[in-house]
């Protein structure tokens, strides 16, 4: 738990390895969530529950099961299978106990089952030989910084016309520029180092 | 009657027309002794440097305009103030397609795709300059002072120099005093230089009501006041001298982060934009591979300015500055007890009715099989190919130990492992021909350009580096690989000591990947220190019964 190196893999996470903008993993596939500033703040929200909660229990297959059995070659089933079941039992619990909240974040949580991002998060601890605590902070700032890119991305949709470019552009070309240019705004981060 | 005439004050912002026009030619005006003063720094190049930059600008902004079918909007001279800021940010060496490049993606790309002036999220003119970052090497050759670069050809006969900002990069404090600071007599950006002039500038701006002086104030006050509590070297007023005159920060606080278009409307979302942007400068300046950060600040903070807006809380007249602060945490507590939990009913198959008793259990088993049988067999198939496999697998493995030695300890047949632990190594491995010891293969992680770089340093019991093998890097074809190949890592070989890029027991960096070459010397650097502690004992750690 020391805290460079905690401190370390949050600024990673959130700036030099974005997980939008530089790593381009767990996009999804909910449009909805690109659309307006709340639907985008309950799809981050919900990618960093599971982020965090999949990385903490991947770690723990990873370290306990995995590794010391030599059972390594199980890694992308066992992920997988753990990612999912944390969506699903989530779904669950959300719908039996909490069903305001399961009202607002059903549709992102289902969205995260194809969305990459928990595994690759889980992926690159198990890989990079985090400890715990490291591994759960990339998780939950990883998160984090999925809900700030998605929340500016839908409040720039907002407040700025993406219909004024060339007609070829206008609809998925134009946004993707956008994210582009987001995205160069953040190879200045490249390569951050606390050490 | 009144016999002697008045003469009326009349404040600054009555007399502002309010036109972009007169707001952009108040830039250029503000901009003029900065530019004056390069030119007398790094010769008439600045002059023909701007102006292609200026030219670029406006034709791509009055052709896209005419070849849209839209209305001519050069007259508003933003386009000029575009060209002017880009060309400002580069260095005088630059060639002259880099301002053309960038102005075409400032001006089309980055602004008339989103409606022009206005319209447009990111500031242009940095968008143009970061563009050109790509090209690594035309920009960081800077010239030094004084020296006048020629206007045409390439310059051959730059003196290059160390720019106050590369210093700092370095963790030293640049050798110049506060004078030649403020007035630019060092290397460095056309117009980022001369500090004295800039802020005449600025002044010149907050005067004529057209920049506000909170974005500067939080942008300076917060880089001012990070850098005073945690200097590198010397004390924390001279690294806050130096910190605050080198670099684009006076520059991209005045000129850069104050435009409209690219900043929050509020009063309050101003003030967060400022301090958003300088804890993100500092902390690129301290632990970035970019020597200066406030571009890359400045950009990133422009992506979140709609948050900052709405984080900004508009006042409304006659409302007080609280209430609607406190009227979103009501919103937001009301929302969030919305939520509330409620016990969950568990249901009893056992009292399900109509079915025969022990029925109930082959509906269950009759929708988990789909999922379990599909497990089962993945994990068979998995487990069958793992056993068919991993005789390969061992192989491949084998074949890459055999490469790493091949390269880092060429003299040894096989790596073992050792008990040794360091902090400053991942993993410390005996090299052995035979039954020999040939030397100590110590794995260690230093930081590149673009991530951390894992290499495995062969030292020989005599200290003398027998190799480096590279494992695993993270660097760009041709920002930063160049530093990696077999050619330069062999320079290595025989060395001892505490390698340095000058002076005694030097290696040459190879130019063009300074920082990776640094990577590179500061990992055997590491692997040398570490086998030389072996037997003193500090920092190796023997972990008796390990292995």
């Amino acid at each position: 738990m020391n805290p460079v190196h905690l401190t370390g893999a949050a600024l990673a996470a959130l700036l030099s390895e974005n997980f939008i903008l530089v790593n381009t993993l767990g996009v999804g596939t909910r449009m909805e969530a690109f659309r307006s500033p709340r639907e985008a703040r309950r799809a981050g929200i919900s990618v960093l529950l599971v982020m965090v909660i999949t990385v903490f229990l991947t770690w723990l297959m990873d370290v306990l099961v995995l590794q010391r059995y030599g059972l390594g070659h199980f890694r992308t089933l066992s992920f997988t299978v753990i990612a999912l079941s944390t969506v699903w039992l989530l779904r669950k619990f959300l719908s039996a106990c909490l069903p305001e909240l399961s009202r607002r974040l059903d549709g992102s949580l289902a969205s995260m089952s194809t969305n990459c991002a928990a595994l690759s998060a889980a992926y690159l601890a198990s890989s990079r030989g985090y400890e715990l605590g490291q591994a759960v902070t990339y998780a939950f700032f990883g998160g984090l910084g999925v809900l700030i890119v998605l929340m500016s991305f839908a409040g720039l949709r907002e407040a700025v016309d993406f219909d004024q470019c060339p007609r070829l552009f206008r609809g998925s070309p134009i946004a993707l520029f956008t994210l582009g240019l987001m995205a160069l705004a953040l190879v200045g981060f490249y390569g951050l180092h606390l050490s | 009657m009144n016999l002697c005439p008045t003469t009326a004050h009349v404040p600054p912002q009555l007399s502002r027309e309010g036109s972009t026009r007169s707001i952009m030619l108040d830039v250029i005006v503000a901009l003029l002794p900065s530019l004056g003063m390069s030119v007398y720094l790094f010769g008439p190049r600045v002059l023909t440097l701007t102006a292609v930059s200026i030219i670029t600008c406006v034709l791509s902004e009055y052709l896209y305009r005419r070849l849209t079918g839209k209305p001519d909007t050069t007259r508003d001279l933003s386009a000029c103030v575009t060209g002017l800021l880009l060309a400002m940010t580069l260095p005088v060496t630059a060639s002259y397609w880099a301002p053309v490049l960038g102005g075409i993606f400032a001006i089309v790309v980055v602004k008339q795709f989103y409606g022009g002036l206005g319209g447009n999220f990111m500031n242009p003119a940095l968008a143009g300059r970061m563009v050109l970052c790509t090209f690594p090497h035309m920009m960081t050759t800077w010239s030094d002072a004084l020296h006048w670069v020629p206007v045409f050809g390439a310059p051959v006969d730059v003196v290059s120099t160390a720019t106050p900002m590369s210093y700092l990069h370095n963790g030293q404090l640049p050798p110049l005093e506060f004078g030649q600071m403020m007035m630019g007599q060092h290397g460095g950006a056309i117009g980022e230089v001369s500090i004295f002039m800039l802020l005449l500038g600025g002044l010149y701006l907050l005067a004529r009501g057209v920049i506000s002086i909170r974005i500067p104030a939080a942008f300076v006050g917060t880089v001012a006041l990070l850098t005073f509590f945690t200097p590198q070297a010397g004390s924390g007023l001279e690294w806050m001298t130096a910190q605050l005159c080198s670099g684009g920060l006076i520059l991209g606080a005045f000129f850069m982060a104050t435009d409209y278009t690219t900043s929050p409307v509020t009063p309050r979302g101003h003030v967060l934009f400022g301090v958003g942007c300088g804890v993100l400068t500092v902390l690129l300046r301290h632990y970035g591979s970019y020597p200066d950060g406030v571009g890359w600040a400045i950009l990133t903070m422009n992506c979140v300015v709609w948050l900052l807006d709405r984080a900004g809380m508009p006042r409304r007249f006659g409302v007080r500055p609280m209430t609607l602060t406190h009227q979103w945490f009501q919103k937001v507590g009301r929302s969030l007890s919305a939520i509330r939990f409620v016990k969950p009913k568990f249901h009893h198959p056992i009292h399900q009715q109509g079915t025969m008793p022990g029925e109930e259990y082959l509906d269950q088993i009759k929708c988990v099989l789909p999922v379990a049988g599909t497990l089962l067999a993945v994990i068979l198939l998995i487990s069958g190919v793992h056993s068919a496999t991993d005789l390969d697998t061992a192989r491949q493995e084998h074949q890459m130990e055999q490469d790493i030695l091949s390269l880092a300890m060429p003299d040894a047949q096989i790596r073992t492992e050792t008990p040794y632990r360091s902090p400053n190594a991942i993993s410390i491995s005996a090299g052995y021909s035979g039954s020999d010891l040939i030397g100590y293969c110590v794995e260690v992680q230093t930081p590149g350009f673009h991530g951390p770089i894992n290499m495995v340093v062969g030292v020989d019991l005599d200290g003398k580096v027998t190799g480096v093998a590279i494992t695993d890097h993270q660097e760009i074809q041709g920002m930063g690989t160049q530093a990696l190949t077999p050619a330069f890592l062999n320079r290595f070989v025989g060395r001892s000591g505490t390698l340095s890029l000058s002076g005694t027991n030097a290696i040459d960096a190879v130019s063009g990947a300074t920082v990776t070459s640094n990577a590179v010397m500061t990992g055997v650097n590491q692997a040398l220190a570490v086998v030389a502690n072996l037997d003193k004992g500090e920092n190796v750690n023997y972990t008796d019964g390990e292995v």
